[in-house]
């Protein structure tokens, strides 16, 4: 190329002649002098983690030349050997400036953190699991020594308890409702006696499984409200509409899934409504008798006590910790009054809430 | 409102809801005599029942019905064969009420040899978990009858047996001993060391014995009960079981082709009594009469049964399932 170059200009030179290649030779020397290139190359560490910072900004001053690091805070920039600056700058570090006359070629450049930076905020997402109102398999599930120690809430009226945390913003993901169930098979006969007879006054759950029918399927409505800030008594509903439970199985706890219902009470507490459906198909009978008067004798009549499942076990507690509850008539709630008494009764209903801290 | 409607319903049951023959303390007590309109006959069983008083009484022996209301109640009288009638008790004059016998349709059959069994409807007694019958606080005046439907194929169809299931607590015994009245198993002695001398024995079956009537009728076009199929009152005692079988074939009931009902009428009378709580409603008890018929559910979930009320009035019962009545009869 450039020989091509001199013969358009000097067409009839000798161009192998000594002289000229001494010409030639000097000419070459001070050109290739007057455009030499300089190579930065350097790693950029911030100063307090040693770690390679990326994306920094690298810029020749005079050269109005930049470039950034990459991922491992490796940088390269061209330029002319001229005296000049190297800048390097990033959001949240003090701007480092240094003469390229002292760089080196691999240098590592830490940057100093801006004093502005705010301090580590460390952001712990450890998923923590409360059950409120807790209750054991044993407190729920007893066996009916006596007919008056039936203990169960079936109501006609909706009841509410009321649930409280110190947690904020949590999710429900289940209820616990410990069901009062009569046993489904026969109960073992009491230890025969001498006279090989069995007794009659032991096998009182065989004598209340006689005088009962019972079901293993019943029908609930349950709803889930806020608190109402001037009554204290159920509010507004946290999920629109009522929750229908059947209960098909025949067991003393029974879990329901609410995570799917993505229901997050907005303060520290809120209520469980259970409503009872007063249908033929949750119904159950018990049979007893009764004394009347007919033509001055003594007549027994059946007596038939109806009931409608599920009944909610009852566990005894104290009435300090017993839960508010309220009970809904003609679209009023109202609070139910506590005992007074150191052993009240709670009902068997818990809560799992979900929360992040 | 809702506490005042059950306070009423108490109050009414407290002074009007006991046992209907036990009621001779109140004062305005009324005497009816019910009689055949030709042959002056008193007419025995006949059904009385007073809605605004929410009571419902039978005819004794003589005929003779007491009632508790006010002269301007109307009270309505029912009988089968006859006649149905609504009357106010101050236009009953002498206080005497006559029905008018319906003309009997005599139908002819003739007997031949070539017989075939044909069943309506099974019962599986597991599936009945449910009984109706019962008075409720939404409800206190329990209906007197229920039906329900059946399809006939067959051109002569003669009823022979009825399987209906009932409400029964088995194998149970009352006993008066020291401590009182105590109700055992039939399965398992008593103790050996109760004193049982001076004592009397019940047994609960006895209890839930009870005696009601069985209807038949034709469907009207509409799908409700119409004209009576049985011309003879068929009343049958409940056996201690919780199946009650009858035998219908005395009777001759021939049964057209077509839709046809089997209906369970109430007897109120102080045999059939039986007291009914509610768990949740303590302080309510209403009277019911035995037998408390069985419900079978059923795979369609609209089925349901009819209900008559005390006005005579047949309608479709919001419980849903079907009767756990079951047919045998035959074709000749």
């Amino acid at each position: 190329m450039r020989s091509s170059i001199k013969n358009l200009i000097y067409p009839d030179t000798e161009w192998h002649s000594p002289k000229w290649l001494i010409v030639l030779l000097i000419f070459s020397i001070q050109f290739s002098n007057a455009y030499s290139q300089a190579v930065y190359k350097g790693k950029v560490i911030s100063e307090n983690e040693k770690k390679p910072l990326a994306l920094v900004t690298v810029k020749l001053q005079h050269q109005q030349r930049d470039t950034v690091t990459n991922e491992n805070g490796i940088f390269e920039i061209h330029g002319n050997e001229r005296a000049d600056t190297l800048i390097f700058s990033y959001i949240g570090y003090n701007t480092q400036k240094i003469a390229t006359v002292n760089f080196k070629s691999g240098q590592t450049v830490f940057l100093k953190e801006d004093n502005y930076t705010l301090g580590e905020v460390q952001i712990n997402v450890k998923k923590r699991n409360e059950i409120l109102s807790e209750f054991s398999y044993d407190q729920a599930n007893y066996s009916v020594k006596k007919e008056r120690q039936e203990l169960f809430v079936s109501s006609p009226l909706p009841i509410a308890k009321l649930f409280e945390t110190t947690a904020s913003d949590f999710k429900l993901e289940y209820i616990t409702l410990g069901r009062f169930v009569q046993k489904h098979t026969r109960p073992v006969s009491a230890p025969s006696l001498n006279n090989n007879r069995p007794t009659l006054i032991a096998i009182d759950d065989e004598r209340y499984f006689k005088l009962n029918k019972h079901l293993d399927s019943s029908a609930i409505n349950i709803y889930i409200a806020a608190v109402d800030p001037i009554t204290h008594g159920p509010g507004a509903l946290l999920y629109p509409q009522k929750i229908k439970i059947l209960l098909d199985s025949y067991q003393t706890l029974n879990q329901i899934d609410l995570r799917k219902l993505n229901i997050r009470p907005a303060g520290s507490s809120f209520f469980i409504v259970i409503e009872w459906l007063y249908e033929l198909q949750n119904q159950t009978y018990k049979i007893g008798h009764k004394m009347v008067v007919e033509n001055m004798q003594n007549v027994f009549i059946p007596q038939y006590t109806i009931g409608y499942e599920p009944f909610i076990a009852l566990y005894p507690q104290p009435a300090n910790k017993t839960s508010n509850r309220f009970i809904k008539q003609d679209g009023k709630w109202y609070a139910l009054d506590k005992p007074t008494d150191s052993f009240s009764r709670e009902i068997a209903l818990s809560v799992n809430i979900s929360y992040y801290k | 409102m809702k506490i005042l409607k059950y306070l009423i319903f108490f109050c009414a049951f407290v002074s009007f809801g006991q046992i209907p023959t036990s009621r001779s303390q109140v004062i305005n007590r009324i005497t009816f005599l019910i009689t055949d309109s030709v042959t002056k006959k008193p007419i025995v069983g006949a059904l009385v029942s007073c809605k605004a008083r929410l009571t419902y009484t039978m005819a004794n022996k003589q005929g003779k019905v007491d009632l508790i209301a006010t002269k301007t109640d109307s009270i309505y009288i029912e009988m089968q064969n006859y006649y149905s009638k609504k009357i106010r008790i101050e236009d009953a004059q002498n206080r005497q009420i006559q029905l008018r016998k319906k003309k009997l349709k005599t139908s002819d059959y003739k007997k031949t040899n070539n017989i075939k069994k044909i069943k309506h409807s099974t019962i599986n007694i597991a599936n009945v978990k449910h009984y109706v019958g019962f008075p409720n606080p939404f409800n206190p005046l329990p209906y007197q009858q229920v039906a329900q439907l059946f399809q006939n194929t067959a051109e002569l169809y003669i009823l022979d047996k009825i399987t209906i299931a009932q409400l029964f607590f088995p194998n149970l015994k009352l006993v008066e001993s020291e401590e009182g009245w105590i109700i055992y198993n039939n399965a398992h002695a008593l103790d050996p060391s109760y004193n049982l001398s001076n004592t009397r024995e019940y047994s609960y079956n006895d209890l839930q014995s009870a005696i009601f009537r069985i209807r038949i009728y034709r469907a009207s076009d509409a799908g409700y009960p119409d004209e009576d199929l049985c011309n003879e009152e068929i009343n049958v005692t409940a056996e201690n079981s919780d199946k009650i079988v009858a035998n219908l074939s005395k009777y001759k009931i021939i049964v057209p082709k077509g839709d046809f009902f089997v209906a369970i009428q109430w007897l109120p009378n102080i045999d059939n009594a039986s007291q009914i709580t509610y768990k949740t409603f303590s302080t309510t008890k209403f009277t019911g009469f035995k037998p408390f018929v069985g419900i079978e559910p059923s795979k369609d979930k609209d089925t349901t049964f009819f209900v008559k009320d005390y006005s005579g009035n047949w309608q479709k019962s919001q419980d849903k399932g079907k009767l756990a009545i079951a047919l045998t009869g035959r074709t000749e």
